[in-house]
C-alpha cells in the first residue's frame, strides 16, 4: 500500500461518523412541524439554482445599475493616502520576480521573531503577498484583494476589492497596477492606489497562476492551455501560445524567454516577443508542472504535481536547448516543489516535510541537509541573506541558516502558512485559516543585515 | 352489466415505478403538501445527517443544520425546475447550511479570540474504542487537523472521504469546476498529511 493510500484510509476511518450515530424520529417530526408553519415561495421566472433564490431579471438590472454607479464613484473618488513607508524594498510578485528565484529583497527580522499585526481575510489565503512601496497586497479564496500598510496592517484602499472568484495565484504589482488571476478565468488589473478595476482579460479557463511582469508586458498561463502575453497598461493581448494542455501554474521569464509548463509533463521555452516555441520538453511525466525557476543558464522545473509517482521530481534543464542536466527526486517518492536558487545552490521542498539544498550544477544534496520540519512543505520561496524562511503545514515558519542547515528560530502562526514575502525586517504571510500576518523582530533592522 | 369502457389494467400496471412515485410526491410537495415533502425527506434524513456530521463534527449542530436546510428546501421547492436533480439539490442546500454554520462559528471565535485561536473544536470528537494507541493518536491528529480546515475545505474532505462522492458531483455541489475541486482537495489533503506526519514524529 502506498503512503497516499495509507493516509487516505486513515482519513476515511478518522472522519467517518461512528456507526452508532442515527437520526431519531424526533428530528423528522420537528421538521414536519416547522414545515407546517413555513410558507413556500412562489415559482417564478427568476433564476434559481441549488436551493438559493437568485434575483429576478428585473431586480438584477437594478442591482447591476447600483453596482456600476458605485464602481464609477470609487474610480473617480480622490483618495488621500499616507505617504508610502520609505525604505521598504519590494517583493513585487511570486518568488520575488519574473525569474522566480525565490530571493526576497529582505532583510529578514532581526532578533527574536514577534507578531506585529494580524488581519482577517475573507477566506483561506493560498497566495504569497506582494510588497511594493510599503504596501502589502494579498488575495484570498473568496476573491477578496486587500492592500495593507506594511507597518501597521491598516487598509490602504477605501474598501477591499471583491472579485467573487477564488484567487489561487499570487498577485503581481508593477507600474501602479495589481494583477491577479481568478478561478472564473479572468485576469484583472487593479489600480494599486485605490483597488478599482482598470481592465479585465477573459481567458477560456481558470487562471490559477501568478502573473510575471517584465517591463510593460505581463505573462500568464490559463487552464485553457494558453500562455498569454498581455500589455500591462491596457490588457490587450500581444500573443497567445497554446501548450496543448492546462497551464495551471506560473510562468518564469528571463533574458527574453518565457518558460511555461502544462499538465501532462509539458514544458516549453517561448520567445517573449512573439510567443514562438524555442524548444519543447514534453516528457516530464503525468501530473502538473510547477512554476519554474531560472538562474545561471538553467531552468528548474517541478513535475508530477497532484500525482504521486515517478514523475515527482525537480529537473534542471539547459536554457539554451532544454536538454536535461540533472533531476532530483526524494527517496519516498513524495511530491517535490520549487524553491529558491542563489549562489550555486537550489532549495526545494517536499510533502514529506523536508527541505533540501542541492548543488545547482549536479543536483546532489548538500551535506547536513535536508532540514526537517514537523509537517509538509509545499511551495517554497523566501531566501534572504543566507536565511531560508520555510512555511510548514505544522503551523510554523522556520528560519534556517542555509550554510549550516541549522534552525535559527521557528514561529507559530494560526493555520498552515503559505509562501511568505520578506521585506525590510518583516515577514508577510497568509494562512489557510484566513489570516494575514506580519512578523517582525525584537531588534531594529540594519539595512541589508540578516 | 353497464359497459365501463374497457378492461381494467393488470395488477402490475396499477403499481407505479418508484421514480414515478417520487415525481408525484415532488409535484404535490411543490404545490404545498407538507405530507408529500415529509414522505420525500424522511428516508433521506439519515444520509443527510451523516453528511452534516462528517462536515461539522457535532451531532447537535449537524441536526440543526439539516433542520434548517430542510425548511429552506421546502420553501424553495417550487423553484426547482428539474425534479430529477432533487437529491443533489437537497445535498447542496445541506452543504450550504453546514458551511454557513461553520462560518458563523468562525466569526464568533474571531471576535472572542484576538490572536491565539488554537481552540477550534466545535463539538465532541468521537472516541476511538478498542484500537491500538498509535492508531488512536493518528485518528485524533487527523480529526484535530480537520477542525482547523476552512469550512469549504471541510465540506470537500467530508464529501470525498466520508461520502465518497465523485469529484464531478462534488464540483456540482460546491458550484466550482472539477479542476478547482482537485486543487483544493490537494491543499486540504496536504494539511491532513502534515498532521499525520507530525504525529508519526
Amino acid at each position: 500500500m502506498s503512503q497516499r493510500e495509507r493516509n487516505d484510509a486513515i482519513f476515511r476511518a478518522a472522519l467517518t461518523p461512528s456507526a452508532s450515530f442515527g437520526t431519531s424520529s424526533d428530528l423528522a417530526d420537528s421538521i414536519h412541524d416547522a414545515l407546517l408553519a413555513t410558507p413556500q415561495v412562489k415559482a417564478s421566472v427568476g433564476w434559481f439554482v441549488g436551493g438559493r433564490a437568485f434575483l429576478t431579471p428585473a431586480r438584477r438590472a437594478v442591482v447591476a445599475l447600483v453596482i456600476l454607479a458605485l464602481l464609477v464613484l470609487l474610480a473617480s473618488a480622490l483618495v488621500i493616502l499616507s505617504r508610502p513607508n520609505r525604505g521598504l524594498r519590494d517583493v513585487p510578485m511570486y518568488r520575488g520576480g519574473p525569474e522566480r528565484n525565490g530571493v526576497n529583497s529582505g532583510p529578514g527580522p532581526a532578533g527574536d521573531p514577534m507578531l506585529l499585526w494580524q488581519i482577517n481575510a475573507n477566506g483561506p489565503v493560498a497566495v504569497m503577498p506582494a510588497v511594493v512601496a510599503g504596501t502589502v497586497y494579498v488575495a484570498d479564496d473568496s476573491g477578496t484583494v486587500q492592500a495593507l500598510d506594511g507597518a501597521t496592517g491598516v487598509p490602504r484602499w477605501p474598501a477591499s476589492t471583491e472579485l467573487h472568484s477564488p484567487v489561487d495565484g499570487s498577485p503581481a504589482v508593477a507600474e501602479g497596477r495589481v494583477f491577479v488571476g481568478m478561478d472564473a478565468g479572468q485576469v484583472v488589473a487593479l489600480d494599486a492606489a485605490t483597488g478599482s478595476i482598470a481592465w479585465t482579460l477573459q481567458t477560456g479557463g481558470p487562471v490559477r497562476a501568478s502573473p510575471a511582469i517584465v517591463g510593460d508586458a505581463m505573462y500568464i498561463g490559463s487552464n485553457d492551455g494558453n500562455v498569454y502575453a498581455v500589455d500591462a497598461a491596457t490588457g490587450k493581448p500581444r500573443w497567445a501560445q497554446s501548450l496543448g494542455a492546462p497551464v495551471t501554474r506560473g510562468v518564469a521569464a528571463a533574458d527574453g524567454v518565457v518558460y511555461a509548463g502544462a499538465t501532462g509533463g509539458i514544458f516549453s521555452a517561448l520567445d517573449a516577443a512573439t510567443g514562438a516555441v524555442l524548444w519543447p520538453k514534453n516528457d516530464l511525466g503525468p501530473g502538473e508542472v510547477g512554476t519554474p525557476m531560472v538562474a545561471d543558464g538553467l531552468v528548474f522545473v517541478a513535475s508530477g504535481l497532484l500525482e504521486v509517482g515517478p514523475s515527482d521530481r525537480i529537473t534542471a534543464l539547459e536554457v539554451k536547448d532544454g536538454s536535461e542536466r540533472w533531476h532530483f527526486a526524494v527517496p519516498d517518492g513524495q511530491p517535490v516543489y520549487n524553491g529558491a536558487v542563489a549562489d550555486g545552490a537550489v532549495y526545494v521542498a517536499s510533502n514529506n516535510g523536508n527541505v533540501y539544498r542541492l548543488d545547482e550544477k549536479t543536483g546532489k544534496v548538500a551535506p547536513g541537509w535536508p532540514f526537517h520540519t514537523g509537517g509538509g512543505v509545499g511551495y517554497l520561496s523566501g531566501l534572504v541573506d543566507g536565511v531560508l524562511y520555510i512555511p510548514s503545514t505544522d503551523h510554523f515558519i522556520y528560519a534556517v541558516d542555509v550554510a549550516t542547515a541549522k534552525e535559527r528560530w521557528r514561529f507559530e502562526v494560526p493555520g498552515s502558512p503559505n509562501v511568505p514575502a520578506i521585506s525590510e525586517g518583516r515577514i508577510f504571510v497568509g494562512t489557510d485559516l484566513g489570516k494575514i500576518i506580519a512578523i517582525g523582530g525584537s531588534q531594529p533592522v540594519a539595512s541589508g543585515s540578516p | 352489466m353497464t359497459d365501463i369502457g374497457g378492461p381494467l389494467p393488470a395488477a402490475a400496471d396499477r403499481v407505479a415505478p418508484a421514480v414515478d412515485r417520487e415525481m408525484a410526491l415532488l409535484d404535490r410537495a411543490a404545490l404545498g403538501e407538507v405530507e408529500a415533502f415529509d414522505a420525500l425527506l424522511r428516508p433521506r434524513l439519515q444520509r443527510l445527517c451523516r453528511m452534516a456530521v462528517a462536515i461539522i463534527r457535532s451531532e447537535a449542530d449537524a441536526r440543526d443544520a439539516v433542520q434548517e436546510a430542510s425548511i429552506q428546501a421546502w420553501r424553495q421547492l417550487p423553484k426547482l425546475r428539474d425534479q430529477t436533480k432533487f437529491d443533489p439539490w437537497l445535498s447542496q442546500i445541506v452543504v450550504n447550511a453546514c458551511r454557513g454554520l461553520l462560518r458563523s462559528q468562525n466569526r464568533r471565535r474571531v471576535r472572542e479570540i484576538a490572536v491565539d485561536d488554537s481552540e477550534h473544536e466545535i463539538g465532541e470528537v468521537p472516541a476511538s474504542i478498542g484500537r491500538a494507541p498509535d492508531a488512536i493518536a493518528e485518528t485524533e491528529a487527523v480529526q484535530r487537523a480537520f477542525l482547523r480546515l476552512s469550512p469549504d475545505a471541510r465540506v470537500l474532505i467530508a464529501l470525498h472521504y466520508v461520502e465518497q462522492r465523485p469529484l464531478a458531483e462534488i464540483a456540482g455541489i460546491l458550484g466550482v469546476p472539477v479542476g478547482t475541486v482537485k486543487w483544493r482537495l490537494f491543499r486540504a489533503r496536504r494539511v491532513l498529511d502534515g498532521a499525520l506526519k507530525a504525529e508519526d514524529r
